[in-house]
């Protein structure tokens, strides 16, 4: 399983992730880089400027010894949403809230261990109050186009790799002789072509 | 900010699975973005005394925003490989025009000498080689009934029997022979 492969320089969901935009004040003023801020017309930004900013710079500049920004936690990890999903996990839609909230929750810079701790703590709770109905739905093959638009990336992957699990058993218990397939590729460029007639 | 046209990059391969037209603009784009950070950055560190360290603030802010502009470029053209290679492995040595289309001339290059080692390879199994793209789920039976779904011309065996694939003809032939036709969408392998 490599849903949370999160060390790879190359993985395409990380590198999606890294680029949320968090809030963040600076501290110390840096020059000539003024126009990062689109409101101000000068030429340096100020110390105690506000500016949502990628994760993947938050994080950076987080992992130096002094700190240059002081970054907010998103709102959707703050105590009045973590209520909603408290309250009842399996109906929030979470992918309105963010496509990647497991994983943008997992990649925050790192603040006190116990901040962290917690953060992750409620997750993995939120995750077990939601993997249910994910699991329901691998079993059965209709599964309801309505529950697709709650998941989030994390939880879809999950579904698509349930159902075809799913589906290998049952061509496993059938015993077939092995089937030889037109690869998947010219399948999709002979859609293509229809369409282009 | 920075690393807004890179990251449309990894948005194309993250929406489809395929193979697309190279981006050329975006990548020159984010390869004159980099470019022009160096060169701020290379002017602001000569600015940096030991009373006014502020620039060096700024400094380190392009320095990873440089990096980041590469890992994007570098993760856009790794992905495209790993693609091509998978096709490699699917379809065989000659890929289909719609595929090569796509490809930059370094791309084909690859594709090229990576079939010549994979060639290589496969003559060095065994005495007299062996073809690993063949069998890769284990065969039940040694003949199987296929359809023609396309016009394909005359197919020669190994052992030299040459039979005409017609559209819309059935054949019971050696399922070594066809696996790769098969997969290529000539034949179609029809369940008994």
């Amino acid at each position: 399983m490599s849903f949370l492969n999160f060390d790879s320089y190359f993985s395409i969901t990380e590198i999606l992730v890294t680029e949320e935009r968090i809030q963040a004040e600076f501290e110390q003023s840096l020059p000539n880089l003024g126009y990062l801020c689109a409101s101000s017309k000068k030429d340096d930004i100020a110390p105690k400027t506000k500016l949502d900013i990628p994760l993947w710079l938050a994080d950076a500049l987080c992992r130096r010894g002094e700190s240059i920004i002081n970054w907010e936690i998103p709102k959707i990890f703050k105590d009045s949403y973590k209520e909603i999903l408290e309250a009842d996990a399996c109906s929030v839609e979470l992918c309105k809230w963010n496509q990647y909230f497991y994983e943008l929750g997992l990649r925050l810079p790192r603040t006190t261990t116990d901040d962290n701790h917690k953060l992750a703590e409620f997750l993995l709770e939120v995750f077990k109050s939601r993997f249910r109905i994910i699991m329901d739905s691998e079993q059965n093959p209709f599964s309801t186009p309505l529950l697709r638009g709650q998941l989030s990336t994390l939880e879809k992957k999950l579904l698509v790799q349930g159902n075809s699990g799913k589906l290998q058993l049952l061509t496993w218990l059938n015993k077939g002789v092995k089937h030889i397939e037109t690869s998947d590729v010219i399948d999709n460029i002979r859609k293509r072509k229809r369409l282009v007639v | 900010m920075f690393g807004k046209e890179a990251i449309k990059l990894i948005h194309e391969l993250d929406q489809c699975e395929e193979i697309k037209p190279f981006n050329e603009a975006i990548f020159q784009q984010v390869l004159e973005e980099i470019n022009s950070l160096y060169e701020q950055n290379s002017k602001d560190v000569s600015t940096i005394t030991e009373t006014n360290t502020a620039p060096r603030n700024s400094v380190i802010v392009r320095h990873f925003a440089m990096n980041r502009n590469k890992r994007c470029l570098l993760t856009y053209l790794y992905h495209r490989l790993r693609r091509l290679r998978q096709i490699r492995w699917e379809l065989g040595s000659i890929l289909p025009s719609e595929i090569t289309a796509n490809l930059v001339s370094a791309e084909s290059h690859w594709f090229q000498a990576y079939s010549k080692s994979l060639a290589t390879y496969m003559r060095s199994i065994g005495e007299d080689g062996l073809n690993i793209m063949n069998d890769v789920h284990p065969p039940k039976s040694l003949y199987i009934e296929v359809r023609c779904v396309q016009d394909y011309g005359k197919f020669e065996f190994d052992d030299g029997q040459i039979v005409n694939l017609k559209e819309n003809t059935y054949h019971l032939l050696p399922r070594s022979q066809c696996e790769a036709l098969i997969r290529q969408g000539v034949l179609e392998h029809v369940s008994s």
